[in-house]
């Protein structure tokens, strides 16, 4: 008995339908909040069970029905039973957010070192002379200080010059700590007092450091090749070189060359990567570790150099300036 | 350091090409950094026999002359006064380009002068850019060189220079003889060191009219000073060949005598000096190497003067200062062409003590560099016996005294290193036989003092300073045995899972928040200026010692500085939104870690802020309180600044720009600028709470939207109170979909559509119980807040 207010209400729909009447208008007379056919369904509250589920369904069917044809008769260009599209139409425009390369990256070699079991540490920006000079056995006036070009806060306090300066003090807590083996990475600002095309007196590194009763410079050699290959590819190059750094002995300066890359005369094709080489017993020491028993190795380089080289950055200066139209160019990299 | 591949095959006769040759210093020591190639210099350039020489027919001064340049017989017009028939000279061939000593560059042509064509020009030492010390004039060459010989082949100039850079630790390698030393280890060669005789003592025929005698004073920085009585014989110019090798290596011939230490200099690597003491006053001179005691005013060689402070160090002429040690010589003991009787004096300084001098001074030399890295004492009386033997050879002096020498306490080596092939295997990764080692620490003139099967003890050379340690011999043994023969393996070792460090983790977390919420990452240098801090208003900021520039004088206190330099700078978008992480500084040198952004916008404020609050409450993951900021700086709007907080926690500031602060910073007006400073170190703090399931509720919810007319004056903070007093179970969440004025809405007052959402976790709601709660919340809304609902 209860079948026919919904069929009033279907013939309801089909006339206003065929009388054109507004979509807008027929859904607020037949689905509004005091439309027919929610007020015929608040009627039912009083049925049986059976009775409820019966007509609810034919109800639900209806209000499908209205729906659908709600929907369709905006557009009288779509056929009823598919969907038109123009594919050829432009996405959405993308959002603007995007993250700094230079942080990227940073994330990127730490994610890698992790993968080679690193923990990642961060230290202060400003430290002692102690932290990043002597205890690294850079005495005041040794000639290693003239690479450094350092800006000092006062007599004992300056900016990093290098993220090296987080090493000895990480190392002591560690050890301290018992938490040998220590692997660790340490990305982050340094400062030098020199500005040019080529040098700004802010840019990144990234260290890495493992100390360990039993490691070799064959191991420091596997690592760098790895983080090399997973920053550059299978295909890249590295070879070694000696080098001298008053923290590091031996030392070595590690080189990569990109597939195909050529060049004449003392261009190779090798470019400078970073520096690295077991660590001398002197910073050992100092870090409170018996250079008999304990080694390590260590190694440091630029975040912008491979990050210039990667995205083919033509000045170091672009990095900094921040114009919005660079930053937008490196929104991609940010789900990585 | 540049090295002349022609110079290093006088000590070891090598057969690598230059190239091949820089390419193994780069792989054992020293990193090339340029090759000089002389052979492609002065093309054009040929050796010209001068036939026949007549005079100008229409020019008194110039001759006519018919030269052999090999290929042919040219004519060619010459003005010098010194051209004579029979002379093999130097001749520029038309299109070569020459570029003289002053850097001026000429292109040559055959050219009609006074009706006579020329067909080349017969050159200078100065129009070739060559600083030759030659008599004035064409240059006349010996008469064995051929007519049509290149010029650099003719000079003997066909060399390739290897400019190498030498690390700090390795003095031994600024030297000729040194890197032949290198190249004899890693291409096991025999090393030929020139001759170093025992300098003669004894008697002299024509002793010097002083009586000499050198010391080091006790506490001077020095651990020898020598030298040796020369009187002068002639003065003129040095021979050609040893010209040359100074010309290559980058310096300028002077005098014999002068052009003789820088020779002994780039042979072995010891500065020498010559004081002239012809005119001194007093009988007898005492060289002395002391510290002074007080201010001193010392006239250098290059003519300036320059204030030696108490403690620098000095080579005193009787008291008086005559030399700053290791750096450069006093003008008024220098040699000139009136010069007959000299001191030649070498000596041996501490290092870093020349170091800190060269430095304040702002004064480098070829001497300083090589002092700063600390010289070997036994050098000393070795460069002087070299000097005196070339001295002497060349004419320029004869020997006038005994060697005079004073060594106080010889300098400590270490005098025994073990080198173990275990130990090496351990640190290395490799295994190497000890007869290799060995023979690669001979080589390099390590003396050994034993070997078993599997140790080589061993004492550095004098020269090796920097080997200390067994450490040290390890890096000898393994840089000229490969690096690139090393296997390349991965730590091993038992498990050891790492520790996360949760801080950096949500700190990038954080950072990919920030981009998702479209803000753009910036990384600015942290440095500002005075200026800079004034137009903010902040009055003090950590100052950086010596700074390069006035704007890099301060470390930032707040990114709020360097946003608006770089919106000054980028202002083609209509909009940014930029954040940063990093460090900001205070005074005291402090640091903290904060995360900034700045909105600009020509969106209305309201909309702004609430923008700002999705990132400030996205990171911090909590509702916030805005509360009035007491002490607003210069550049915040004083009515529109809050300190952001959770709970009585301050987290940071929020801030709108007064508008005064674009005009001041020079940024395009019309646009809102809002700033947000968050203490990130707090929030790195707080550990992520584990995330716990809940089952998502079985029944649907209903919605309702409520549009609430109020008064501007009446907060959103009011309204949503009123929400929360009216307490019901079934209400889930709320949240403000829209708001805006105007139209139907009465001045004065703004309308505010709120969205409800009514669940049960046990039942599908009916209508009438909502109804319920929307009525009593209706009459909440009219009574306290005299709001309009519909």
């Amino acid at each position: 008995m209860k079948n026919s207010p919904l069929e009033t209400i279907r013939t309801h729909f089909q006339e206003m339908q065929t009388k054109g009447t507004a979509p807008s208008e027929i859904h607020e007379i037949l689905l509004g909040r005091k439309g027919l056919l929610p007020e015929f369904l608040r009627t039912l509250k009083t049925e049986s069970v059976a009775v409820r589920r019966e007509l609810g369904m034919t109800a639900n069917n209806l209000r499908k029905e209205i729906e659908i044809a709600v929907g369709e008769i905006q557009d009288t260009k779509v056929a009823a039973d598919r969907i038109t599209i123009d594919p050829s139409l432009p996405a959405l425009p993308s959002e603007k957010g995007s993250i700094h390369p230079v942080s990227a990256l940073i994330k990127e070699m730490v994610e890698i070192f992790a993968d080679l079991s690193f923990e990642v540490v961060e230290g202060p920006e400003i430290v002692e002379d102690t932290d990043n000079f002597e205890n690294l056995n850079i005495t005041k006036d040794h000639p290693a200080r003239d690479g450094h070009k350092t800006s000092f806060l006062t007599d004992s306090l300056l900016l990093r010059t290098q993220t090296t300066a987080v090493q000895v003090m990480e190392i002591r807590k560690r050890f301290k700590e018992n938490k040998l083996p220590i692997r660790i990475v340490v990305p982050g600002k340094t400062y030098r007092r020199e500005s040019d095309q080529t040098h700004s007196p802010m840019f990144h590194q990234i260290d890495a450091v493992m100390i360990d009763t039993q490691t070799t410079f064959a191991d420091l050699k596997g690592c760098l090749d790895y983080f090399a290959k997973r920053l550059f590819g299978d295909t890249v190059e590295t070879r070694f070189r000696p080098h001298y750094f008053p923290f590091t002995e031996p030392s070595a300066e590690m080189d990569i060359r990109l597939k195909n890359a050529q060049g004449t005369g003392r261009h190779t094709g090798w470019l400078e990567f970073g520096g690295c080489g077991m660590i001398h017993p002197e910073v050992l020491k100092r870090a409170g570790l018996n250079p008999k028993v304990y080694r390590g190795w260590a190694f440091g380089m630029s975040v912008e150099r491979p990050l210039m080289l990667r995205h083919q950055i033509p000045d170091l200066r672009l990095l900094f300036q921040n114009d919005p139209a660079f930053l937008s160019q490196f929104s991609t990299t940010t789900c990585s | 350091m540049l090295l002349s591949y022609a110079w290093l095959q006088e000590f070891v006769a090598t057969t690598t090409p230059p190239l091949a040759l820089g390419e193994h210093f780069l792989m054992t020591s020293s990193e090339l950094e340029h090759v000089y190639n002389w052979n492609e210099k002065l093309t054009g350039v040929v050796v010209g026999e001068v036939l026949t020489c007549e005079p100008h027919p229409n020019a008194d001064r110039l001759k006519v002359l018919s030269v052999d340049t090999g290929d042919t017989k040219r004519m060619i017009v010459c003005g010098a006064p010194n051209i004579a028939q029979g002379q093999k000279v130097l001749i520029a061939l038309p299109g070569t380009t020459l570029t003289n000593l002053k850097g001026e560059s000429l292109t040559l042509a055959e050219a009609t002068i006074r009706g006579v064509t020329s067909q080349g020009m017969v050159c200078a030492a100065f129009e070739l850019g060559l600083p030759a010390m030659t008599p004035d004039g064409i240059w006349v060459l010996p008469t064995d060189a051929q007519p049509g010989e290149t010029a650099v082949k003719a000079l003997g100039l066909d060399d390739v220079v290897l400019d190498l850079e030498i690390t700090p630790n390795r003095p031994d390698l600024l030297s000729h003889v040194g890197l032949a030393r290198e190249v004899s280890a890693f291409e096991n060669r025999k090393l030929t060191p020139p001759v170093l005789p025992i300098v003669p003592a004894g008697k002299f025929n024509r002793p010097l009219t002083h009586t000499a005698q050198v010391h080091v004073a006790p506490q001077a920085p020095c651990y020898r000073i020598a030298a040796i009585p020369l009187r002068v014989l002639s003065h003129g110019i040095s021979p050609w060949w040893l010209q040359r090798r100074l010309i290559v290596s980058g310096m300028r011939p002077i005098s014999p005598i002068v052009d003789v230490t820088n020779y002994v200099m780039l042979e072995l690597g010891q500065p020498l000096h010559a004081f002239d003491i012809t005119n001194f006053k007093e009988k007898k001179v005492v060289l002395q190497a002391e510290k002074v005691k007080a201010s001193t005013p010392i006239t250098t060689l290059d003519g300036i003067t320059r204030t030696m402070e108490l403690g620098d160090a000095v080579i005193t002429l009787n008291g008086a200062p005559a030399d700053i040690a290791g750096i450069m010589g006093g003008a008024e003991s220098s040699i000139t062409d009136e010069t007959k009787e000299i001191l030649l004096q070498a000596a041996t300084f501490y290092g870093p003590h020349v170091r800190r001098t060269s430095a304040r001074l702002g004064l480098r030399s070829e001497a300083s560099t090589r002092f700063e890295k600390g010289l070997d004492p036994e050098l000393v009386p070795q460069a002087l016996a070299r000097a005196v033997v070339l001295l002497t050879e060349i004419g320029a002096v004869e020997q006038a005294g005994t060697l005079l020498d004073h060594y106080p306490e010889k300098r400590k080596t270490v005098s025994d290193l073990c080198f173990a092939c275990d130990r090496f295997e351990d640190i290395m990764g490799v295994r190497i036989s000890i007869t290799e080692a060995k023979h690669i620490l001979e080589k390099l003139g390590f003396r050994i003092l034993s070997t078993s099967k599997t140790t080589v003890h061993c004492a550095p050379p004098s020269w090796r300073a920097d080997v200390k340690l067994e450490e040290d011999v390890m890096e000898e043994v393994i840089r000229i045995w490969g690096f690139d023969r090393v296997p390349q393996t991965l730590p091993k070792g038992p498990v050891k899972v790492p520790q996360r460090n949760p801080a950096f983790y949500r700190k990038e977390a954080i950072r990919s928040l920030c981009a998702r919420l479209h803000f753009q990452e910036t990384v600015h240098l942290p440095f500002c200026s005075q200026r800079q801090l004034d137009l903010v208003g902040i009055e003090k900021a950590q100052p950086i010692g010596d700074p390069i520039s006035k704007d890099l004088a301060f470390l930032s206190p707040t990114h709020l500085i360097s946003f608006l330099q770089s919106t000054a700078a980028n202002q083609k978008e209509e909009q940014t939104r930029l954040f940063e992480i990093g460090k900001v500084f205070y005074p005291g040198c402090k640091e903290k870690l904060v995360l900034s952004a700045l909105l600009r916008s020509a969106k209305n404020p309201e909309h702004l802020f609430r923008e700002a609050k999705r990132l400030v409450e996205s990171v911090t993951g909590s509702q916030c309180t805005y509360v009035p900021l007491k002490q607003a700086l210069k550049v915040y709007d004083p009515a529109a600044s809050y300190t952001v907080q959770v709970g009585d926690t301050f987290l940071g500031t929020i801030a709108f720009l007064a508008t005064k602060t674009a005009e001041a910073h020079k940024i395009r007006r019309g646009r809102l600028l809002l700033f947000v400073e968050l203490d990130l170190e707090k929030l790195l703090e707080q550990s992520a709470l584990p995330i716990m399931y809940t089952s998502p509720a079985p029944y649907p919810a209903i919605e309702r939207d409520m549009t609430i007319v109020v008064s501007e004056e009446t907060p959103w903070s009011e309204v949503e109170d009123a929400i929360k007093g009216e307490v019901s179970p079934l209400l889930e969440s709320w949240v403000l979909d829209d708001m805006f004025r105007g139209q139907a809405i009465p001045d004065g007052r703004k309308a505010l559509t709120v969205h409800f959402m009514y669940r049960a976790s046990d039942r599908t709601l009916t209508d009438a119980e909502i109804d319920t709660h929307q009525n009593a919340l209706t009459t909440t809304l009219t009574t306290k807040l005299s709001a309009q609902i519909s």
